[in-house]
């Protein structure tokens, strides 16, 4: 990669198109673009000024391909939308015509213009914004999109049902796979479910299915008992470090001695636990993948609530959902009234919102810190599930389910929230500040738990409940992969889980190109969504790798090697470990630095700190900036009225 | 003290017809459109119903759970579907069982079970109303049975209707006639009152003495009678063509068997009965009718679906409402700034109600309370023509 020379000054015969967008009305509205239009052709540089309804229709960008291709200009600007929208557009456009596609510049006067002032003020910050990418037109040189080869292998972490998803879709597209899993299980929280909604299909069903599928499939590799221990490269080539290593969590190693004891054939779905693939490693080995790319697919916890909330672990009698809804999967007996450890449950309340949806200054943080402000989305229908197979199952069985809301957003999720209500449960609505409260009957009650409670329903009346089992409806907290976090060097959201790059516009990219998010590692979500998310992450990777290169965007530091005296300086500063290093300079003239362009994601804080300004960011170099910053500061350009 | 759920009388209420009591979900839908919510009544809909789910106290008081005039607004608003007046319905049996029903809705109910009607009237007087007119009895040969709602029997502004409605009937050669002092009241206040058994008496009566004469079709002059002889009759053996009188009317003006030579001068808004509307969703005949009449019609501003209550239904009528608390006050005032000098309807109970509140607010000289077949006959008198 060579650098822009920063200090050239444009030559002076560099000639620009301007282009002005109405959006429809969008932003002609607002904004007098006729006046934008003769202001820009009076811009120093500008050959040509144009506007459209909508630039980006094909008459839009025919315009600008007829204007380069007849030699009118050789850069363009185009002053539109946020360019997070359209800029791709346009510089397809200019390459069509033959014109470097970094010779373009975009002026957002929508977002930054149009919707948010009126007014002649209005016209004249476009007129800046304009001003200031004719500017940096000028000063533009082209550049040379980065290529890196891809190797068509994929790293999937988490053998949950987005893991095994993802594998099996990325397979399917011809990517090897290697799908590294924790635990000895296949099937993450997904096993410990019974039946999974709206379809009431047994998760076992679809999990055999799956899995099968995955361990059947030539091109894909399962470790289990494996975590990745290092990684380094780029996309198209990472280099990751996977340890396997014999069980060592608890309750794993319970579930294998629960497996051996029944003689259960490896392969086979074992509700709540899962699929025990193979033997479990009885050494430790390391294994070293040379993967493309990595889908996150690492899954949630369950929450777990602290000794005294709601009365769990103060009382055998207060459960969590999914103790519940083991409860329920193991009894094969049924009959008129629930029976939990040989007693009768007459009338059991629901709690929903457990370590969810949790306020500030009303909940009590955890030991870490940490609150959960987010709802954790899947516990109001698996709750509206549970209503109903209890009533189902057991006619004589009260349920109360205590809400703050409920949130049956998904399609067919309502239809739990009506089926529970015909089917008898009593819905009973708190306030955060107001939760029921769980305490040891009065010696001598039928029931061993008592609830109190305010009905918000009944203007605040205080309610007093004797139960049999208290449910709570813990929510999700996201898995613990702060090593994992560390070792990529991935963001988090506040809530804890990795966070994508955009919530709509790259809803499974991270900001480091080709790794991905497959299911609740990123947000919690139920198994229909993590589904989803699996495959959209196995779409995107199979997308990135299948061209066996990846064409990396060029706005990446660059080393002037006239100008570098091998400070170390960036050395130090840039944050992404192995992005740039000192080499020897040619000639015997000492040492100077290097950026591998695949790590590097033009941050620019070495920038910042070079003493020589011998390091600088293609596409955004000082010299540039200084441009904008000139035109904008400089005399306004008045337009003569027609 | 906190109160504690009893979920027995959530099932009861289920079993006693409530179907649908869980499936409310407390949006307070209800609650929002019903009439009790303009004049700041005790009863709130939504609330019973909450009650009734928790199998808490509280509705047992007169003005809550015998508020309720089963007008239907709600149940049309509710997201739910939910049956609210059968819910209503079944708390009220339930009291009722268990000897709750306020006193002046007892006199009603012994009424009508020693005399057939709820007016406290001996069964002899029930064809009072036809002195002085010629109404044929329903013979094998008629084809149309009348059947005259108990409050048009008896009450005597009421009686008017019936007899203004015998003499369109009769110009226009309908064949139809009366059976008389041997009918009973349709018993539909009854079984809002929530007194099964009393109501399951009269509807059984009036089905063996309808089908023992070989009626096929009625017409009736109460949308009350209406909707029990169309919705719940069938489930026990009643099944006639039933019609209510401004279906008959608007079909004998297209017919061309009634002719209007004038117009009738006045404004006139139309006030559509819960019963025929909302319940039965009759809203266009009625509107013919006085479209016939040639009146100018002006509009209240609630209409059709969204029309306001008398205050007179599921049992109300019988019940003493103070008038600061009163649905009709409410309308006649309505119809009054709606620049209406007539305030058409087509039930004996509006009538009744919306008559009374015209005295009480001191509108006689501005707003006359007319059924629609009065205002029709007046029009074919040329009273006062155009
Ligand atoms: S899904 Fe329901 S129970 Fe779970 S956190 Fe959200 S609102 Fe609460
Ligand atoms: S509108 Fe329906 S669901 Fe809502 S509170 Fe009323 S009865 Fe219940």
């Amino acid at each position: 990669m060579t650098a822009e020379d920063s200090k050239k000054k444009p030559a002076g015969d560099e000639k620009v198109a301007v282009y002005i967008c109405h959006c429809g009305g969008n932003i002609s509205d607002h904004v007098d673009v006729e006046a934008l239009e003769r202001m820009a052709a009076e811009m120093p540089g500008v050959t040509v000024s144009r506007r459209n309804h909508f630039m980006c229709s094909d008459p839009g960008q025919n315009m600008i391909i007829e204007d380069l291709k007849a030699g009118k200009a050789d850069r363009i600007v185009v002053a539109s939308c946020s360019p997070a929208l359209h800029e791709t557009t346009f510089r397809r456009a200019a390459q069509r015509a033959g014109v470097n596609p970094y010779l373009y510049e975009h002026a957002n006067i929508r977002e930054q213009v149009s919707w948010v002032h009126h007014g002649d003020g209005a016209t004249a910050k476009a007129a800046a914004l304009v001003g200031a990418a004719v500017a940096k037109a000028r000063a533009l040189q082209p550049l040379e999109p980065i290529r890196v080869e891809a190797i068509r292998h994929a790293t999937v972490i988490g053998g949950g049902i987005a893991g095994l998803k993802a594998a099996r879709d990325l397979a399917i597209r011809g990517v090897k796979v290697a799908l590294v899993e924790k635990t000895p299980f296949l099937g993450g929280n997904f096993a410990k479910l019974d039946r999974v909604y709206p379809t009431q299909e047994k998760a076992g069903d679809l999990l055999t299915g799956l899995a099968a599928a995955v361990l059947a499939h030539p091109s894909i590799t399962v470790l289990t008992c494996a975590e990745m221990i290092a990684s380094e490269g780029y996309v198209g080539d990472f280099k990751l470090k996977v340890k396997r290593q014999p069980p060592q969590d608890a309750e794993d190693l319970d579930k294998l001695i629960q497996l051996k004891q029944a003689g259960t054939a490896k392969g086979t779905f074992v509700p709540f636990v899962g699929i025990l693939p193979f033997d479990v490693p009885v050494g430790e080995e390391t294994v070293d993948l040379a993967t493309g790319a990595v889908v996150l697919a690492t899954g949630f916890k369950h929450y777990t609530p602290p000794k005294g909330m709601y009365g769990y672990g103060d009382n055998p009698e207060v459960i969590t959902l999914p103790d519940l809804i083991k409860l329920m999967a193991e009894d094969t007996a049924g009959g008129g009234t629930l029976q939990v450890n040989g007693r009768p449950i007459k009338t059991m309340a629901m709690i929903r919102c457990v370590g969810s949806r949790q306020i500030p200054g009303i909940h009590e943080p955890d030991e870490k810190g940490n609150l959960n402000e987010y709802c954790s989305r899947v516990c109001c229908t698996a709750t509206l599930q549970a209503d109903r197979e209890l009533r189902e199952k057991y006619p004589e069985t009260v349920i109360y389910d205590f809400y703050r809301d409920i949130r049956a957003y998904g399609r067919g999720h309502e239809e739990y929230y009506v089926g529970a209500s015909r089917d008898g449960v009593l819905f009973v609505r708190f306030e955060a500040d107001a939760a029921p409260a769980v305490a040891r009957a009065p010696e001598g009650s039928e029931s061993p738990l008592s609830i109190t409670a305010k009905d918000t329903l009944l203007s605040g009346q205080d309610l007093e409940i004797p139960v049999d089992l208290v449910v709570l409806a813990v929510g999700m907290v996201p898995s613990d992969v702060s090593s994992i976090v560390d070792i990529m060097k991935l963001p988090v959201g506040a809530d804890r889980f990795l966070l994508e790059v955009h919530p709509k516009l790259r809803p499974v990219e991270l900001a480091t190109t080709g790794i991905l998010l497959a299911g609740t590692c990123q947000a919690p979500m139920d198994s229909t969504e993590a589904a989803q998310g699996a495959t959209a992450a196995s779409v995107k990777a199979a997308t990135i790798l299948s061209r066996g290169f990846v064409e990396l965007d060029p706005y990446v530091a660059a080393v002037n090697a006239d100008l570098c005296t091998g400070t170390g300086a960036c050395v130090e500063t840039c944050p992404h470990s192995g992005c740039i290093t000192l080499v020897d300079a040619a000639g015997g003239k000492g040492r100077m630095a290097k950026v591998n362009p695949a790590l590097c994601t033009g941050c620019g804080m070495c920038v910042a700190v070079c003493p020589n300004i011998a390091i600088e960011v293609n596409g955004w170099t000082l010299r540039q900036y200084e441009a904008m910053v000139d035109a904008i500061v400089g005399e306004p350009i008045v337009a003569e009225a027609e | 003290m906190p109160d504690t759920p009893f979920y027995e009388v959530n099932e009861a209420i289920v079993l006693s017809g409530g179907v649908d009591l869980n499936t409310c979900m407390q949006c307070g839908m209800c609650a929002a459109v019903c009439p009790w919510r303009e004049v700041d009544g005790e009863f709130i809909v939504r609330r019973m119903i909450r009650l009734g789910q928790m199998g808490l106290e509280g509705n047992e008081v007169e003005d809550i759970l015998y508020g309720c005039t089963t007008c239907n607004k709600c149940v049309i608003n509710c997201p739910r579907g939910v049956d609210i007046i059968g819910i209503m319905r079944a708390i009220r049996t339930m009291t009722a069982e268990m000897g709750g029903t306020p006193d002046t809705l007892r006199a009603v109910i012994g009424s009508c079970d020693s005399n057939g009607n709820p007016w406290g009237e001996k069964r002899e007087k029930r064809t009072d109303w036809m002195k002085g007119l010629d109404v044929p009895a329903y013979t094998a040969e008629t084809e149309y049975l009348l059947s005259v709602c108990c409050t048009s029997c008896y009450d005597s502004r009421s009686r008017n209707i019936a007899r203004s409605l015998v003499k369109l009937l009769t110009t226009a050669g309908v064949s139809f006639g009366v059976i008389g002092v041997e009918e009973n009241c349709c018993g539909e206040s009854l079984r809002k009152t929530g007194d099964e058994s009393g109501f399951m008496k009269l509807a059984e009566a009036n089905i063996g003495l309808f089908n023992g004469r070989g009626v096929k079709k009625i017409i009736v002059t109460s949308p009350h009678c209406y909707h029990t002889y169309t919705r719940e009759y069938p489930e026990i053996g009643g099944e006639w063509e039933v019609i209510h009188h401004s279906q008959l009317l608007a079909q004998l003006v297209a017919d061309g068997k009634l002719k209007v030579p004038a117009a009738l001068a006045k404004k006139v808004a139309y006030h559509d009965p819960c019963y025929l509307g909302r319940h039965s969703e009759i809203f266009d005949e009625p509107r013919a009718v006085l479209a016939a009449a040639g009146v100018e019609t002006v509009e209240m501003p609630r209409e059709k679906r969204f029309s306001l209550c008398c205050g007179g239904g599921g049992g109300r009528v019988w019940m003493e409402t103070p008038a600061e608390k009163r649905f009709s006050v409410l309308r006649v005032n309505e119809a009054v700034n709606a620049g209406a000098e007539i305030l058409a309807t087509a039930c004996p109970y509006c009538v009744s109600l919306l008559e009374d509140s015209r005295k009480t607010e001191n509108l006689e000289d501005k707003l006359e309370v007319l059924d629609l077949s009065e205002v029709l006959l007046r029009s074919m008198e040329g009273e006062t023509v155009r």
